[in-house]
């Protein structure tokens, strides 16, 4: 029995309110209840888990074999996997790896991507779309 | 699962090639071979202070992760595709 019909019940019984109201008070409980069920439920269901990302590549630039065209479908639990592996580096490893990187321009820590905030950034690539559109170069890169 | 084939097909206009590797086969022989370096990988782990264990169950991942994986490039007449199953 939940918090909100215990009170309910405890006014009816101190006479506080009728048994009509009561009744209609907690009728009004079970169908809020159960908005917010089918609430949870429909956003759960309207938003399943991308299993693949997708990386689209279309480039015109024409030569004599003609525009190049890139489809990849990587399914997320090798993505999953491979930022586990990425945690797996020993730190003297890490400290190495990340030196090399930043000479070649790109400022990551390894030691910043872990596992537990993986699953919440696949959760938010559900609704990423990358679009790049130029005049002879297509990339699209999207989750499905 | 693990990927069980690997399916390649090659056009290149006047030739086309395509290929069906039994994955599965390759697990099967190097199945052997991983227990009998399993030993050496547990000490290396040991000394390179790596969680054996992890590092199992974290290739073992990567390998059914393979699954599913599709790559298709194509250039005019030519084509190169391959589609792990």
């Amino acid at each position: 029995m939940n918090e909100h019909r215990r009170e309910i019940l405890d006014m009816l019984a101190t006479g506080k309110i009728t048994a009509d109201e009561a009744d209609r008070l907690i009728a009004a409980l079970d169908k809020g209840q159960s908005l917010g069920a089918v609430a949870a439920t429909t956003e759960a269901g309207a938003k399943p888990r991308p299993k693949y990302l997708r990386v689209l590549v279309e480039s015109e630039d024409m030569d004599e074999d003609g525009p190049v065209k890139v489809n990849v479908r990587v399914p997320m639990q090798l993505l999953r996997a491979g930022v586990r592996l990425a945690s797996l580096i020993p730190a003297a490893a890490r400290d190495h790896v990340n030196e090399a990187m930043r000479e070649q321009g790109m400022a990551v820590d390894l030691s910043q991507i872990k596992p537990e905030n993986l699953e919440e950034l696949i959760d938010q690539l559900n609704d990423l779309t990358v679009d790049v559109d130029q005049k002879s170069n297509k990339v699209r890169v999207f989750c499905e | 699962m693990i990927p069980l084939f690997v399916v390649i097909r090659w056009h290149t206009g006047r030739r086309q090639l395509g290929l069906w590797l039994p994955l599965f086969l390759a697990w099967l022989l190097l199945l052997p071979l991983l227990l009998v370096l399993l030993p050496f990988f547990v000490i290396g782990c040991l000394l390179a202070r790596m969680n054996p264990w992890r590092l199992i169950v974290t290739g073992w991942q990567l390998v059914t992760g393979l699954r599913g994986t599709n790559i298709d490039i194509q250039q005019g007449e030519k084509q190169f595709q391959v589609r792990m199953v």
